[in-house]
């Protein structure tokens, strides 16, 4: 297995990146780009949910506010894509550190409850506030990226980009997740009052898991806006944080390879059955409950990751506890 | 008159948020995990009732206890399936296992029925009730007093019976229960009955009174009904079903003194402040966690 994996990860990386020369059909690269995007967004739910437990519900109002900010800024400051990426991470992520003291308050169900309220609360604010967010049409015209005088326009180009920001943000938990600050948080999602009695500084390392999960939704959301170039309240609601939920799950709980894998799996899968257009939703439905029954540690749950935080997520693969 | 006029609006909306609310805080209470295809058993029970009364043409108290019996079926499935293999384990499987239920069901009825929102053949507009300027429609004073009754019954059950007991004493404290003899399965199967057969008569009662069923008519009332249930109190049925009302009646009040567009986002946040300051609801019993 171990060997398998050595050959396994510099192979996958090689035909990611050479795909650009294979494949000229502007549909793939729509497919695979907003599979990068949904990589981003359910590795940062995963660390919230699969390593630190947290039972959240809310990750696409995350990822709602970093495209909006994004948006905002580019459409009416006139900020450059960078500098308007970045921002979006960073503002996000401070929200989420905001939003992370009262929801530390809840456990369980409750904070699944909290946070799809807050959800529902960040789509119809979205909706309302038309003068800021255009409303339930939406923000349109939103301009597409520049990196040093070069306009990215071409699919190719999109589809490198989000390649690279994967990568980044696979590298930035990786590290989280190799280092004392994820195993500190596998201790709290375990038993949390074991974590505490030896000197784990429980709100510390959740609001942590809090912002990181949420200033990589913020980047997810910026790439989404500016490739999409339109953004509306509809592509944040809570059927998008449930389909988040559902990677994850599929990707096996705390593991960060799976969680980019569970991704790919859930955005491309679906296309493969447009052909049957109208059974496509009772197959992904149905598909979720047999994974779920079927394949307890995820779809993925061979792949073994390196780290011993990961690992020591693949064995316990409970989430939450009860109440 | 306007504000007793607006009253009754929220009292027949709240009353139809109470009777899932009650079948949350009736699954909650015993198992400590909701589930996310409550509003897909209102809707199928709605969609069965619907095929009852226009496609077979019987009355619609036939079609309301088809709704009633075939989302008692679904709900007892949907445990066996959801929540049973995971009993005391993660609350994270069933969640996602409900989720998947629920987008599968909503699919299957849009096969089935199609997309298009169907109409209810009973206006129920001949009859009005006036007092003064305040008139009470037919179909309003039928939501009202059909919900009425069934949450009635469902605390006599609770109550007066031996099962009742039983649900009861599991919800109190599951393991005990079981010790002293009670049939924890068959209970845990009954309060999913019971919630489901409230959910599938309030799928019916809601149809009727909007005139519109449609494959996606469970989602927003069970999430707005879950947020009843956590204001009220999700682990208490009374609790529940008073959120459910109270809900009701400050969305209607909402619409009426600020405006329709931020009635839902003022009921998110009053379900919030009730989640940071009083989690038991603001009826519910509250429990300690214990090391």
């Amino acid at each position: 297995m171990r060997q398998a994996r050595t050959f396994l990860a510099p192979a996958a990386a090689l035909l990611i990146c050479a795909l650009p020369l294979l494949i000229q059909d502007q549909y793939v690269y729509h497919v695979m780009i907003m599979a990068g995007i949904y990589a981003i967004l359910t590795m940062g739910l995963n660390l919230l949910l699969g390593c630190a437990g947290m039972f959240s519900l809310g990750h696409a109002a995350f990822y709602g506010l970093g495209a909006y900010f994004s948006a905002l800024v580019t459409l009416r400051l006139g900020w450059p894509f960078l500098p308007a990426l970045l921002a979006s991470g960073l503002f996000t992520g401070l929200i989420g550190g905001v939003i992370a003291f009262p929801a530390l308050r809840l456990k369980g169900i409750f904070l699944a409850i909290g946070t799809m309220g807050f959800n529902e609360i960040f789509r119809l604010t979205a909706i309302n506030a038309e003068s800021l967010t255009g409303g339930p049409a939406g923000l349109t015209g939103i301009p597409r990226p520049e990196l040093f005088g070069y306009p990215i326009e071409r699919s190719v180009d999109f589809y490198l980009m989000i390649i690279v920001l994967c990568a980044l943000v696979y590298f930035m938990f990786n590290r989280i997740l190799g280092s004392s600050p994820g195993r500190a948080l596998i201790a709290i999602r375990d038993d949390e009052t074991a974590a505490q009695s030896v000197g784990v500084n429980i709100t510390r390392f959740k609001v942590a898991a809090f912002v990181f999960s949420s200033f990589s939704a913020g980047l997810a959301g910026s790439f989404f806006a500016h490739y999409m170039a339109y953004i509306s309240p509809d592509n944040f609601g809570l059927a998008e944080s449930f389909s988040i939920l559902a990677m994850v799950a599929l990707g096996g709980m705390g593991n960060l390879p799976g969680s980019v894998a569970g991704a790919a799996l859930l955005v491309a899968g679906p296309e493969a059955f447009r052909f049957m257009q109208e059974y496509r939703l009772l197959i992904y439905g149905s598909s979720l409950i047999l994974v779920v029954l079927l394949l307890p540690e995820g779809i993925f749950g061979w792949m073994r990751p390196k780290t011993p935080a990961a690992k020591a997520g693949l064995q316990r693969t409970a989430g939450t506890g009860g109440g | 008159m306007l504000i007793i006029q607006t009253l009754i609006y929220g009292l027949a909306q709240g009353s139809l948020y109470a009777l899932l609310a009650a079948g949350f805080a009736l699954i909650c209470g015993i198992l400590k995990m909701i589930t996310f295809a409550h509003g897909e058993v209102f809707m199928v029970g709605a969609f069965v009732a619907l095929g009852v009364i226009v496609g077979l043409g019987l009355p619609p108290a036939v079609g309301m206890a088809a709704a009633m019996a075939a989302a008692m079926a679904l709900g007892v499935f949907i445990e066996r399936v959801a929540f049973r293999p995971f009993r005391g384990g993660s609350s994270m499987s069933p969640a996602l296992i409900t989720i998947g239920f629920s987008i599968a069901l909503q699919a299957l009825v849009l096969l089935l029925a199609g997309a298009d929102t169907k109409p209810f053949p009973y206006g129920g507009g001949e009859f009005k009730l006036t007092v003064g300027s305040v008139s009470v429609s037919g179909i309003e004073l039928t939501v009202i007093l059909a919900s009425f009754i069934l949450v009635a019954l469902l605390q006599l059950f609770i109550r007066k019976t031996s099962w009742g007991l039983a649900l009861r004493a599991a919800s109190m404290h599951f393991d005990a229960a079981r010790l002293m003899g009670v049939n924890t399965n068959m209970t845990v199967a009954l309060a999913f009955g019971l919630a489901s057969m409230l959910a599938g008569a309030g799928g019916l009662l809601f149809g009727a009174y909007y005139g519109a069923f449609y494959p996606q008519m469970g989602v927003v009332m069970a999430f707005k009904a879950l947020a009843a249930a956590t204001l009220g109190g999700i682990t208490s049925v009374s609790g529940a079903v008073a959120g459910g009302i109270m809900l009701g009646v400050i969305e209607s009040l909402s619409v009426l003194f600020i405006s329709s567009g931020y009635k839902d986002i003022i009921a998110f946040s009053i379900l919030i402040l009730v989640l940071l300051f009083k989690p038991s609801g603001l009826l519910g019993r509250f429990e300690e966690e214990k090391v």
